[in-house]
C-alpha cells in the first residue's frame, strides 16, 4: 500500500523538529495511512522507531509520497533529490549561518551545507510547506513552486495549566525580591539575542535604582545548544553585574514553562531570526504581555499584538518595557488583544491542515508535479494564517 | 514611543532609535559581548582589525612593533580530519605570541589595542580555517593518509568482560568507535550487547553489517556529541584516538564521558607509540597532528578530564602485542 513516510536526519525527544516528525506519523497512521520515520544517524533513544534512510529503496511502492524535515544539513538530501517518489518539504527554517559563525564554525559550515541542500530540493519538491509566510519565502526563494503555509501543530490548545507548586515558588521568590518580571524563552542559541535582553535588563536596573525602585528580574528559559554562548551568556550577565537578577533555566515540563508565563510581567523576545516564535504563541495564551524586535517571522506571528521594537538597543528595550508595564490600561490592552490573536490563529486544525496537505499530494490534488511560478503557488499572501 | 500599541492596533509597530543610533557605551557593553566569541569568522573585517592594531587609530600611544606570525607556525602539527587539522596549535600559538606583545602593551593601558588583538585573534581563526579547508584540496587527499591496523586481537576475550554487568549501564547501547577487528565486534555482538559502530569508512561499515552491528558511517567525535547526555553503557575507543591531536583527543574522550551512563565503561584501545612510529608510513606520520599516548599518560589523563568523575581505573599494557587498553568506569 502506497504510504506517506516521513524522512529526517536523526530522530530526537524532546526536539521539536522530533516532536513533530513523531506527531505527523502518529496523525497519518490515525487516518490509516502507512507511514514510517526514516533516518540518516541513529539515536538509540528512538532506534525502535526509525528505518535506516537506505531501507527505504527496498521498501519503496509506487504511489508513495515522501516527506522530509528540513532543518540541518543531511546525506538524505542528495539522495532524496534523486528519487522518483513526490517529495514534500516540510520546512522548519535553517538559522543563518552566520550567527553560528563566530561562535562554531563547524555548525556554520553545517548550515551552508543545510542552505545548500534545500537550493538542490526546493525546485525538486511537490510542496514545501513552512510554518510562516517567512519560512515560505525562503521556501520560494530556494526554489520551491509550491508552497502552503500551515502554523506550528506543537502549541498546546487549550493551553497547559501552570504547574501550581512551581507558581507558588515563583510568586514566593517575588515577594523576597521584588520588581518587575521579565521571561525571555529560547535555546540559547546566537540568532536568539539573549545578550540583548541582559544589556537592556542591565540598562532597566540600572534606571530602577537610579529612581529608588526595585530593579527587574529576568528568567531566561532554554537549551545550551551552543554551549559556548551559553557561558559567554553568564560571564556576560556576571560582567554586568545582573547576575543575581538573571535566572537560566531548562528542561522544563509544560506546566511548569507555563507557571513562568504566568508569573511574569513580560516576555522579552529579541531574537533576530525566527521562522516562527512558539514563545510568543504561547505567552498570548497565558495573557503575558509581549515586547519583541521585528525579525524573522515575529510581526507575522504577532499579526499587531504586543510592542513590535525595531531595535533591541538595551535603553530602547528598558524604556519599551518600563513605559508598557507602568501604563495598566495598556497592559490589559495588550493581553486582551494575544489572547483573541491566540484564539484566532487556528491552532487546533493545524496538524490535520498538515496531513490533509499530504494526502492532497499523494493523491494528486495541490500537489505533484510541480507547476506555475514561484509567485504563483497557493502561498498565503496573509500573514494571519486562515483555516 | 508613541500610541496605546500594545494592543491589537493595525500600527503597533513602535518607531525607534536605529541600531546605528546606539548609545557609544551601549555599543561598548555589547562589543564586549562579542568578544567572547572564541572563534573567527569571515563577518568580521581583517584587514580593518590590523589596521587598528598598526596604526593606534585611536590617538593613544602606539602598540608595539607587530613582528608576524612565527616562523615556525606552519610546521605545526597536522591532523587527518577537518575538526583536527593544525587550527588548535596554530591558534594556540598565535594566541600565545599575541599574548607577549599584549602584555607589553598593556603596560601602556591601551585598551583600543587589546580589543584589536582579540579581533585578530577571531579573524585569524578563521582566516586559518579557510587556508587549511583549501590546503587538503591543493595537498594530500585524506583518503591516502592510510594508517596501520589496530590489532586488538589481544583484548577480544577481555573486552566483554570490562563492560558493565549492572543496570541501568548493561541495559543502555554500547557505542564503538572504530573497528578495524572485526573479531572484537563480534564477540561484543555475540555477547548479547546492543551494539552500535561508528566508523567513518565504508569497508569496515560493510563489514560490521554482516556481524549483525548497528552501524553509522561517521567520525566517532561528530557521532558522539549528537547523544544525549547518560544515553550509553559503554563506549569503546579504538583506535580512534591515535591519529588525533591532544586537544582531538581530548574532544572525543570527553564526549564519550558525557554520554556514559552513571556505573556506564570508557575502554580504550591505544597503540603503543613505539610500534606506531614504526609501523606509519612516513610521510603519513609527517601530516598527521597526533600519534597514540602511552597507557601511563592515560591513566594520568583520565581521572582530571572535567567531564566526568572516574572512580575506577585499570590499565592493562600490551603484553604480546602492541595495543595497550585503558579501562574507566564513570561516577554513580
Amino acid at each position: 500500500m502506497a504510504g506517506i513516510h516521513l524522512f529526517v536526519p536523526m530522530l530526537h525527544r524532546r526536539d521539536a523538529v522530533g516532536e513533530h516528525t513523531c506527531a505527523l506519523r502518529d496523525r497519518l497512521r490515525a487516518q490509516g495511512i502507512e507511514c514510517r520515520i526514516f533516518t540518516e544517524r541513529i539515536d538509540p533513544e528512538t532506534e525502535a522507531d526509525t528505518r535506516p534512510y537506505l531501507a527505504y529503496e527496498d521498501e519503496a511502492t509506487p504511489g508513495d509520497v515522501l516527506v522530509y524535515q528540513v532543518a540541518t544539513a543531511s546525506a538524505m538530501a542528495d539522495w532524496l533529490a534523486t528519487r522518483p517518489e513526490p517529495v514534500v518539504l516540510n520546512y522548519h527554517s535553517i538559522t543563518p549561518p552566520t550567527f553560528f559563525a563566530a561562535w562554531n564554525n563547524g555548525i556554520a559550515r553545517l548550515q551552508v551545507e543545510a542552505l545548500a541542500e534545500l537550493g538542490l530540493l526546493a525546485p525538486r519538491a511537490a510542496l514545501g510547506i513552512g510554518v510562516s509566510t517567512f519560512d515560505a519565502a525562503e521556501l520560494t526563494a530556494a526554489g520551491c513552486r509550491n508552497v502552503r503555509v500551515i502554523p506550528v501543530a506543537s502549541v498546546s490548545v487549550p493551553p497547559v495549566e501552570p504547574d501550581p507548586n512551581v507558581l507558588a515558588e515563583l510568586d514566593a521568590d517575588h515577594r523576597v525580591r521584588p520588581g518587575p518580571r521579565w521571561l525571555s524563552v529560547g535555546r540559547l542559541a546566537p540568532n536568539k539575542g539573549h545578550e540583548r535582553t541582559l544589556a537592556a535588563l542591565a540598562s532597566a536596573r540600572a534606571t530602577a535604582a537610579a529612581n529608588d525602585q526595585p530593579g527587574a528580574h529576568l528568567t531566561i528559559v532554554g537549551g545550551p545548544t551552543e554551549p559556548t554562548y551559553a557561558r559567554a551568556l553568564r560571564r556576560f550577565a556576571d560582567v554586568l553585574g545582573v547576575d543575581d537578577a538573571v535566572t537560566f533555566t531548562t528542561g522544563l515540563s509544560e506546566a511548569a514553562l507555563a507557571a513562568h508565563y504566568r508569573a511574569s510581567d513580560v516576555l522579552v523576545m529579541l531574537s533576530e531570526h525566527e521562522g516562527f516564535g512558539v514563545p510568543l504563541l504561547e505567552a498570548m495564551g497565558q495573557r503575558l504581555p509581549i515586547v519583541a524586535l521585528e525579525a524573522g517571522a515575529i510581526a507575522e506571528v504577532l499579526g499587531g499584538v504586543g510592542v513590535l521594537l525595531t531595535s533591541s538597543a538595551p535603553g530602547v528595550v528598558a524604556s519599551a518595557v518600563a513605559d508598557l508595564l507602568a501604563d495598566a490600561d495598556r497592559r490589559e490592552a495588550a493581553v486582551v488583544a494575544g489572547a483573541e490573536r491566540f484564539a484566532s490563529f487556528g491552532l487546533e486544525s493545524a496538524g490535520s491542515d498538515l496531513v490533509e496537505a499530504l494526502v492532497g499530494v499523494r493523491d494528486g490534488v495541490g500537489g505533484g508535479v510541480p507547476q506555475g511560478s514561484a509567485s504563483g503557488g497557493p502561498m498565503h499572501p496573509d500573514p494571519t494564517p486562515s483555516h | 514611543m508613541t500610541d496605546n500599541q500594545a494592543g491589537a492596533n493595525p500600527d503597533h509597530r513602535v518607531a525607534l532609535e536605529s541600531e546605528s543610533d546606539l548609545l557609544p557605551e551601549e555599543r561598548a557593553v555589547l562589543d564586549a559581548f562579542d568578544r567572547m566569541a572564541p572563534q573567527g569568522s569571515l563577518q568580521w573585517d581583517f584587514d580593518a582589525a590590523f589596521r587598528r592594531f598598526a596604526d593606534g587609530g585611536t590617538g593613544l600611544p602606539p602598540p608595539r612593533e607587530w613582528h608576524g606570525v612565527p616562523t615556525d607556525l606552519w610546521d605545526r602539527g597536522r591532523g587527518a580530519k577537518a575538526g583536527e587539522r593544525m587550527m588548535g596549535d596554530v591558534i594556540s600559538v598565535l594566541a600565545n605570541h599575541l599574548a607577549e606583545d599584549t602584555r607589553a602593551v598593556v603596560a601602556d593601558a591601551t585598551t583600543a589595542t587589546a580589543d584589536a588583538i582579540w579581533d585578530a585573534l577571531r579573524l585569524l581563526a578563521g582566516r586559518v580555517e579557510q587556508l587549511e579547508s583549501q590546503s587538503i584540496g591543493l595537498g594530500v587527499e585524506p583518503a591516502l593518509l592510510e594508517l596501520p591496523d589496530l590489532d586488538a586481537s589481544e583484548w577480544v576475550a577481555d573486552i566483554v568482560g570490562w563492560l558493565p554487568t549492572s543496570a541501568p549501564a548493561s541495559d543502555l547501547p554500547v557505542v564503538v568507535g572504530e573497528a578495524s577487528d572485526s573479531e572484537m565486534l563480534a564477540a561484543l555482538v555475540t555477547g548479547g550487547r546492543h551494539v552500535t559502530l561508528v566508523d567513518p569508512r565504508a569497508e569496515r561499515i560493510r563489514t560490521a553489517e554482516a556481524q549483525g552491528a548497528h552501524v553509522v558511517m561517521a567520525d566517532v567525535g561528530d557521532y558522539l556529541r549528537t547523544l544525549a547526555t547518560g544515553s550509553c553503557g559503554a563506549v569503546v575507543l579504538s583506535g580512534c584516538t591515535d591519529r588525533a591531536s591532544l586537544d582531538g583527543k581530548a574532544a572525543v574522550v570527553d564526549q564519550a564521558l558525557r554520554t556514559l551512563t552513571p556505573g556506564g565503561t570508557l575502554i580504550i584501545l591505544s597503540s603503543d607509540p613505539d610500534s606506531w612510529d614504526s609501523a606509519l608510513n612516513p610521510v603519513v606520520g609527517d601530516l598527521l597532528g597526533g600519534r597514540p599516548l602511552h597507557p601511563e599518560t592515560w591513566a594520568l589523563v583520565l581521572p582530571r578530564r572535567p567531564t566526568r568523575a572516574v572512580v575506577r581505573m585499570a590499565v592493562h599494557p600490551a603484553t604480546h602485542g602492541a595495543v595497550h587498553a585503558v579501562v574507566a568506569e564513570v561516577g554513580r
